[in-house]
Formats: structure tokens, sequence, C-alpha cells
């Protein structure tokens, strides 16, 4: 079977801890973390070229080079040029951040971004955020 | 008469009589064979130049020294460079400047893009052409910042295995994005849009295209 991709902007390593559970949730699902939004771009173009966007895409609001934000509409514009599904987006954003811009994406859903001295209980936190998008894309989610 | 150094042929050369000198091209190639003093007085007196046509067996030339190198390299940008402009801004009145500036250029064509979400897709749709694609960003745009915009215009191309675009931030440019300016393989134009900073704009971006 074809390996799906969970794409994510990680500039604080958590990759590392979500690994293992991601594996154990779904063996198919593979996890690629980038470093900088402009990597985020790079990787997302490059899978919708191969015609397996990325299922999930995890975007923090703040990450160098380019911002969660315009990350977030630049991969809505790639998809649309290109003619593929829309990945389903989580935005993490700060507590402190600007409004809630996510649903103007469609198929996103922003949740507060945990602390960064906590990495392993954050990574728990967005292996569950990402299997319950996953469990709505496939239907069998709760509405 | 020597052969040759550059082709091997041994034949008479063609002569170009200056005032002081005589020089000897080989009526081949073209090389110089030779650098000699006039064997008569006349051409000794001679303050005028007299230009020969060089001939070889196929082709007779012009006479090479009726041009200078920069009659022969003065071609403006204008007359080769061909491609599309995409002009990111969201201020009126520089629209109106670069569009007149463009108007000079037949062979490029010049789009305006107010938002970057805009520019981006005006740029992937350049993808596939031959031609090259230049990318004007306005540093004080509000939308979508220009380094921001320009790190994702390399990040697609990057993606999608694309010809890179030729990118100018034009406007105002603090020192800290200059070191973002050159990650992106960009130049900057600093200073408030005019019709001087707009030719500017036209020529680099023609220059380039060329």
């Amino acid at each position: 079977m074809t390996k799906r991709h969970i794409l994510m902007a990680d500039p604080h390593g958590l990759a590392e801890f979500m690994k293992p559970a991601l594996a154990k949730l779904n063996p198919n699902l593979e996890l690629l973390s980038v470093a900088d939004g402009a990597r985020c771009i790079t990787a997302h173009a490059k899978l919708c070229n191969a015609k397996v966007p990325p299922l999930v895409t995890v975007i923090p609001d703040e990450i160098d080079l380019v911002s969660g934000r315009k990350v977030a509409i630049t991969l809505r514009t790639v998809e649309r040029k290109l003619g593929v599904p829309a990945t389903a987006i989580i935005y993490l954003q700060s507590e402190s951040g600007d409004a809630d811009e996510s649903k103007q994406w469609g198929r996103a859903v922003s949740i507060t971004r945990g602390p960064i001295d906590q990495p392993k209980r954050e990574a728990m936190r967005l292996i569950k955020a990402i299997a319950k998008v996953l469990s709505q894309l496939t239907g069998r989610g709760r509405k | 008469m020597m052969p040759c150094t550059a082709c091997g042929y041994s034949g008479e050369p063609n002569r170009l009589n200056f005032g002081q000198f005589e020089l000897a091209i080989c009526a081949k190639c073209g090389f110089g064979v030779g650098l000699a003093q006039p064997a008569s007085d006349a051409a000794a007196v001679d303050a005028e130049p007299r230009i020969e046509k060089p001939s070889t067996s196929e082709v007779e030339l012009s006479p090479t020294s009726a041009f200078t190198v920069a009659d022969l390299t003065e071609a403006s940008a204008s007359a080769n460079a061909s491609g599309q402009a995409i002009i990111v801004t969201n201020d009126e009145e520089t629209y109106g400047v670069i569009d007149a500036a463009f108007n000079e250029f037949d062979a490029i064509g010049c789009v305006f893009a107010d938002k970057g979400t805009g520019a981006i897709e005006l740029v992937m749709s350049r993808f596939e052409s031959p031609d090259s694609t230049g990318v004007l960003i306005d540093t004080q745009n509000d939308d979508y910042s220009a380094v921001e915009l320009g790190y994702a215009i390399r990040a697609i191309e990057t993606g999608l295995g694309a010809k890179k675009s030729d990118i100018i931030f034009f406007g105002e440019v603090d020192s800290a994005a200059e070191v973002d300016v050159r990650r992106i393989g960009a130049t900057i134009e600093i200073g408030s849009i005019n019709d001087q900073l707009a030719v500017r704009l036209a020529n680099s971006i023609a220059e380039r295209m060329i």
C-alpha cells in the first residue's frame, strides 16, 4: 500500500516523539518534518507534484522564513493551481496570536500551541489532533 | 610568409594599411599574422587609414575596422529581451509608473498582482513557458510581506523543479532584509517609486531576459 504523509513544520523537534506513536496509529503513515515555512512549502509542492498531497499538514503560526499564515494560504494556492485535493491543515496558534483565520482556508482547524518545554506532552497532544482529523477525513469521526 | 598560427593557411594574407603600420591578417580565418612598417614611403605619409575588405575563399567580410566593439555591442536591451514581468504591488501610483516604463519593451509582457497569492499563481502559470520570468516585488506590500513572498516563490520553484525566476525587490529595504534578499538570490532597487526607478527596474529586468 502506498504510504501517505503527514507534513509538519517542526521548529522545536517534536517529530522524534511523534513518529513511534504515529506508526502505532497507522503504519502506512509517514511523518515528514521540516524546519521552516519555506521548506514546508517545498515539501508540500513536491508531494502535490507527485500526486500524493499530504493528508494532514501541521503548521505553527510562528516559524522561520515564511510565517504559518502565509504558508497556509500558499499551500492552498499551489493545490488549486495543480488541481490536487486540499491537505487538512492543523494550525498551531499561540495564545497571544491573531484572530483565528483558519476557517477561511477550508479543511483547516486551529488549536492552541502548548508549552515547548514539555515536548513529549505536546507531541502526544498533536498525535491526538492528527488522529481526530484523520478520522473525520475517512468519515469515521464524530461530527 | 609564415603560415597562420591559428589555421595553418600559408597563402597571401590580407593587409590593413594604417598611417604608421600595416596589419597582416590571415585571408582564411582573419587571425592577425603580422604587424610591420609599410614598405613604401607613400603609405607612411598616408594619414588616413585605408580600409581594405578582407576576403576569404568563401565569403567576403565587411571591413573589420569599420566597426568598433562599441558599435557591435551597443544593441539596446529592448532589442533582444523577451519574457514576462510580474509586478507585485497594491499601490495604484506604482502601477501607473511601472506600466509606463515597460511600454518601451515590446517583447516583455507586464502583468500586475495586488496580492501575494495572485503573484504566486502568475509565477506558477509561467513554469511551462520557455521565456524568462521576472518578478518585481514592492517592499511596501502589506498583504504578503515581500521577503516572505520571495521565499515562497523560491520554495515552490524548488518543489516543482521549475526554472528560477528573476526576483527584484524595490522600495525601502531595511538592512536586516538584505540578508534574506541574498539568500533568496534576488536583487534590490532601493528608493521611493518614481519615473527613474521604474525605468531602472524595467531595464534591469530586460537585461536579465536577453
